[in-house]
């Protein structure tokens, strides 16, 4: 029996077996296609010919070609490139190419993460190995021995980092990089899609910084981006690397038949719309997929869900000793466990393996028959990036969406061809945000001061330098503005956050061995870092001991609880500029800056599950001051609402539309946050506001500003459909009585939309 | 406003050119013109000195031979030196005779990076009636080809003597000359003594502190009055640029001053301690001498710092013993190094206790050939691991792994002989 016809037994299985059978919503199939070959580019150096060969690669496919022909003419390309599709020949060829030329050739590749890099090494080296050339590759990073670090600046061809480690450990410190800096040929951005929101915007200004120091040197080099599937993969790297690409977009990797089924668990009690949880049906079905013998990977969010059903399912295997044929994949792993699950998942003697989206990045684990996904990863590229690490070649695949109670999981159970029928999300960056801009320009004047007539990447930035000879950052002299003060900048500026000072937090639950755990900006840490707060970081809990607000350190301890917390927040909004204004018969839409004054007031304690209340507590810390970007969408009173049941059915409405708000720019939940006002004083109307929650907004709000009537529409239709009848948490919020909040909402959702149809 | 409030206000100053160009070539180079400030700093007395780069500003100060500083002239460096003569093996203190012999110390306007300037050189030399400190000032952040090249650190090769210059100046040099690349010759490669690594090696376990002001109050018996501190002079520097106004950049000077003289004294003292064994010291530091030729495979200049401490002091300094069995074993003296390693195991703590059972297990199985008494050091050795609160984790894992094997072996090879 061939493995497909195992895929299609399988099928057959779940699609007969009552248990399953009746909860299968939909059943769709994408077409496979065949390989697009071609030969080796003729310059192609013999020893990289004899390595492709050694690993059985006689030809390429197209996209490669098309990659190595474009890079070498000197042309930055960004190439789009699915799971298992060989991209990171993409950038191999070209780069290995230029120094078999001329071995005083360098190249950086960037990878999003650390791990990332020391994984990509291991490729790279067998390639090299197998070419038996003389090819010096490391990685550099935190974790590089200091013995090694002068070899690697001085005598490695291939340097593979991370944006963080260029931004603070080779940037400020170019002149102990020379002979990197004066013959880097190319610049790899693997992962390019992960470069989104903050973070993106950062590592935009990071490359801008890199590209300047190149041109101090004397080179230009190449960008190579590779990306999973997003909407706008070009325009991404062109942002983000302020250089013009050409889009490789024609992939030439086979794929196999795709089979996609969507899954939705059992109502198991219909007044509240609670159905049974989606971690039991995932056990269910992998544990059948294992049995029909598939090898089947299993995306799970968090770390303790995948312990949970790594848990579940060794029970299949408990009765074999030393059965490894089920594990478990996530971040915390130590890396010699990571590599031999890899290996055991290239070799098959893995079978099931449950993951956190640690497997979404491009890790090599060969490609497995299925893929079940507990609940929708948040966007339609990761939805993909995790389908793809199913099916081999030609063979069929099975993919098994399984929905959780969200709104958005919920939304595409109903719409299965929102996932499968149009492009992935927009990734959007946002580098004019002015204290990410300033952040780094420091940086840039501290790495090499700035002329009087120079400019910054893309940006004009004269005015700005004068500004930090005013706040004494920087001595002006007749050519040049000079960095003077004893401060390192790039020490003070995280990558990861937009916010000036962030609260480290800081686990002390073994006192001699305390550990900083993680950071978070000052504008979040009083809703979540608060005294006695849960604070859940990587799927352990933790409560907050004592949060130091002078010295922006929150020390937490360990905690196994059953309960969340949750803080209310007052806000106050201002809105300090606007930039754009709409006007519609009934509604206006604006866009501008806005200076949002938040103070945490209390908290609860809200248990799992049943998310009773189970204790609260006062908050008290001082108000938090956010100047950022925001929209907002203002309506006349419709007819006979009083006040009060217009708050109400705004704050239902808000919490439907803060649901949506992802599948509008590709961000997370809490990237933005939406605030009702029955009575606004900028607008003196009823308005919805939405703002981004980093200082200085990174563009989300400004994309919504142009699509609010879309997003009302598809809240409406959202709270419309939910099959709950007074409001649940999948729809406009869990609703303490029944008093038909949920009608008023929807009746107001739908004076806002009808309000639209009716312009005629 | 708040810095904030100022930055959403900029926003509107914020332009972009046509997208994706960036200024090709940086512009050429011309000579900067002296600073505003030129006549208020060399009222403070500064001179200036003009090279093909630009200006630079100097101060410059003789001593006599006879000039004490601490407890030490400054003319001895010539019987050190004359010490270093005789000495034929290549030791980290020694100089290239050959070269000129500079003490050098630097100022730097912060600690790393790109970013951080030198803003002041001082080198102290001998020189025909005595000894001259020059000292180079940057007169502003634009000067600085001219201040470097005024250092003559690319004319000719030099020994330098440092105080944390491996680590510290000598990279920063090299930073601010990779800056300045294009303008200037090529730095040249100096010969390097760096007291730091002296001291620590030499007063290790007895000074709680090397910075040099610790130093030089306990070993040079130098104290230094109305000195401003190190870290206030990177804003001194900024502020004097920023004002116009150098009296506090005098008191940097001054301060830069007092480290070099500490330098050449520290030197003489460091090289009396380690080329002389009748010098009267403490047994702490000649055994860390005795060790670090040890470490130097000096052997037969190592052996007499310990003899002379066990002489003066018996068994009462187990720490000489435990570095001396090292020197007894290599010399294939087995049982007296047995004896050595044992006053240090009985009266030490921690991992050179462990060590030394370890040593004297090995020196009884593999040398003196008696397996009982191997087992039993070993066995002993194996209790202290557990109970030993010196230890650090990862020391205690891997002792107690290597005493286990070698106990198996141990029993093994013992009971094969009482077998046959």
């Amino acid at each position: 029996m061939t493995k497909s016809n195992t895929v299609e037994t399988a099928l057959q299985r779940l699609k007969t077996d009552p248990d399953f059978a009746n909860n299968m919503i939909h059943h769709k199939i994408i077409d496979g296609k065949e390989a697009v070959y071609v030969p080796f580019p003729e310059q192609l150096h013999p020893s990289i010919q004899t390595a492709l060969a050694s690993k059985g690669i006689e030809q390429l496919y197209s996209h490669q070609r098309e990659a190595f022909d474009a890079a070498t003419e000197g042309q930055s390309i960004t190439a789009v490139t699915p799971t298992a599709s060989g991209k990171s020949l993409c950038y191999h060829l070209p780069v290995l190419q230029s120094i078999l030329e001329d071995a005083s050739s360098r190249a950086i590749y960037l990878f999003p993460t650390k791990a990332l890099a020391q994984d990509q090494l291991a490729d790279l080296h067998e390639l090299i190995e197998a070419s038996g050339e003389d090819v010096l590759s490391y990685t550099y990073d935190g974790d590089t021995a200091p013995g090694l670090r002068s070899k690697v600046r001085k005598s490695g061809h291939i340097v593979l980092t991370n944006p963080d480690m260029l931004h603070s450990g080779i940037l400020p410190h170019h002149t102990k990089w020379v002979s990197l800096f004066e013959n880097l040929k190319y610049i790899v951005v693997d992962e390019l899609h992960t470069y989104k929101g903050v973070f993106g915007s950062h590592v935009a200004h990071v490359l801008r910084r890199l590209k300047r120091i190149c041109r101090y040197y004397g080179s230009d080099p190449v960008f190579i981006c590779t990306s999973a599937t997003i909407a706008n993969p070009q325009e991404l790297a062109e942002d983000l690397t302020n250089t013009d690409m050409r889009l490789i977009e024609k992939n030439g990797a086979p794929a196999g038949k795709k089979h996609f089924l969507f899954y939705n668990p059992p109502i198991v009690h219909p007044t509240f719309g609670v159905r049974r949880s989606a971690a039991l049906e995932v056990r269910d079905i992998a544990s059948l997929l294992y049995k029909e013998s598939i090898q089947t990977i299993v995306f799970a969010k968090s770390r303790v869900r995948v312990e949970m059903l790594v848990t579940y399912m060794k029970e299949l295997t408990k009765k074999k000793l030393f059965d490894d044929t089920v594990m478990g994949y996530r971040g915390g792993y130590l890396p010699s466990e990571r590599r031999k699950i890899e290996k055991g998942l290239r070799a098959g003697t893995i079978q099931t393996v449950v993951s956190t989206n640690a497997l979404e990045l491009g890790i090599d684990i060969g490609q497995l028959q299925a893929c079940i996904m507990t609940g929708y990863p948040g966007n339609i590229a990761s939805a993909l990036q995790q389908a793809g690490r199913a099916g081999r070649r030609q063979d069929e695949a099975l993919i098994i969406y399984v929905a959780q109670s969200t709104a958005l999981d919920q939304y595409i159970i109903e719409h299965p061809n929102y996932l499968l029928g149009q492009k992935p999300e927009e990734a959007r960056i946002h580098p004019d945000n002015m204290f990410i801009l300033m952040d780094h320009l420091k940086c840039a004047s501290f790495e090499l001061p700035f002329t009087k007539d120079e400019t910054y990447g893309e940006f004009e930035v004269q005015a700005l330098l004068a500004f930090l000879e005013s706040e004494g950052v920087l001595i002006e002299t007749p050519d040049k503005w000079h960095w003077m003060t004893d401060q390192f900048p790039a020490t003070d500026i995280s990558l990861r956050s937009a916010a000036q000072e962030n609260v480290v937090i800081i686990d002390k639950t073994t006192p001699k061995e305390t550990t900083v755990i993680g950071e978070m900006d000052t504008f979040s840490a009083p809703t979540l870092l608060h005294e006695e707060a849960i604070y859940i970081h990587q799927g352990t809990q933790y409560q907050v001991e004592e949060l130091d607000w002078e010295e922006k350190k929150a020390y937490v301890t360990e905690v196994d609880v059953d309960y969340f917390t949750d803080a209310n927040l007052a806000v106050e909004l201002k809105v300090i500029n606007e930039d754009d204004q709409t006007k519609f018969d009934t509604h206006i839409t604006a866009y501008g800056d806005m200076a949002v004054l938040a103070k945490a007031t209390v908290f609860k304690k809200i248990r799992f599950g049943t998310h009773d209340n189970i204790g609260s507590g006062p908050i008290s810390l001082p108000t938090v001051e956010l100047h950022t970007t925001g929209t907002w969408y203002a309506f006349d009173v419709p007819k006979g609402w009083t006040e009060a049941a217009l708050t109400d059915a705004m704050t239902g409405a808000s919490y439907a539309i803060q649901s949506f708000i992802p599948l509008f720019v590709r961000c997370d939940r809490t990237d933005t946050h939406v605030m009702p006002q029955v009575k606004a004083v900028h607008t003196e109307k009823p308005t919805f506001f939405i703002y981004d929650s980093y200082p200085g907004g990174i563009g989300l709000s400004e994309k919504i500003y142009k699509e609010w009537e879309a997003l009302i529409e598809q809240a409406t239709e959202h709270v419309d459909n939910c099959f709950c009848d007074v409001g649940c948490p999948i729809c406009i919020g869990a609703q303490e009585s029944e008093v038909g909040t949920k009608d008023d909402v929807l009746s107001l959702l739908r004076a806002l939309t009808g309000g639209n149809n009716h312009v005629l | 406003m708040s810095y904030e409030q100022k930055l959403m206000a900029m926003k509107k100053l914020l332009t972009k050119k046509t997208p994706k160009t960036e200024p090709k070539k940086p512009p050429k180079r011309t000579i900067p013109k002296s600073p505003s400030y030129e006549e208020s700093w060399l009222k403070e007395g500064l001179e200036k000195e003009e090279n093909e780069f630009g200006i630079v500003y100097k101060r410059v100060v003789r001593y006599n031979s006879d000039y004490f500083h601490g407890n030490n002239q400054l003319g001895e460096l010539r019987s050190a030196l004359e010490k270093w003569r005789h000495f034929k093996h290549a030791h980290p203190l020694a100089p290239e005779l050959s070269n000129r012999i500079v003490f050098f110390d630097t100022e730097t306007t912060g600690l790393k990076g790109a970013g951080t300037l030198i803003f002041l050189f001082g080198f102290i030399e001998e020189c025909e009636n005595g000894f001259t400190l020059t000292q180079y000032v940057l007169p502003g952040p634009d000067h600085e080809a001219a201040f470097l090249y005024a250092s003559n650190l690319w004319k000719e090769k030099m020994t330098l003597v440092t105080y944390n210059g491996k680590s510290f100046d000598m990279p920063q040099v090299e930073t601010r000359w990779t800056m300045n690349r294009r303008e200037l010759p090529a730095l040249l490669k100096h010969h390097q003594i760096d007291l730091l690594h002296g001291a620590r090696r030499v007063w290790k376990t007895e000074l709680d502190t090397f910075n040099l002001t610790a130093v030089e109050q306990s070993q040079l018996q130098f104290t230094r009055e109305g000195d401003i501190p190190g870290h206030l002079a990177p804003i001194i520097y900024q502020d004097a640029v920023k004002s116009g106004r150098a009296e506090a950049l005098m008191k940097v000077l001054k301060h830069n001053e007092w480290d070099i003289l500490s330098l050449v004294t520290l030197y003489i003292r460091a090289t009396n301690l380690v080329l002389e064994t009748d010098h009267p010291e403490t047994a702490t530091s000649h055994t860390n001498i005795g060790k670090w030729f040890l470490d130097l495979k000096l052997y037969e200049d190592s052996a007499p710092f310990f003899e002379q401490v066990i002489q003066k002091y018996g068994a009462n300094h187990p720490l000489t013993h435990y570095h001396y069995g090292f020197l007894l074993k290599r010399n294939d003296a087995h049982e007296e190094a047995v004896k050595s390693f044992r006053i240090a195991a009985d009266q030490l703590m921690g991992r050179e206790r462990i060590i030394a059972l370890e040593e004297i297990a090995k020196l009884y199985e593999h040398k003196i050939k008696d397996l009982q008494k191997a087992l039993r050091a070993t066995e002993e050795a194996i209790a202290l691991i557990d109970v030993d609160e010196y230890l650090t984790k990862r020391f205690r894992e891997r002792a107690k792994r290597d005493f286990q094997k070698r106990e198996m072996r141990l029993q093994k090879k013992l009971s094969r002989i009482n077998g046959q």
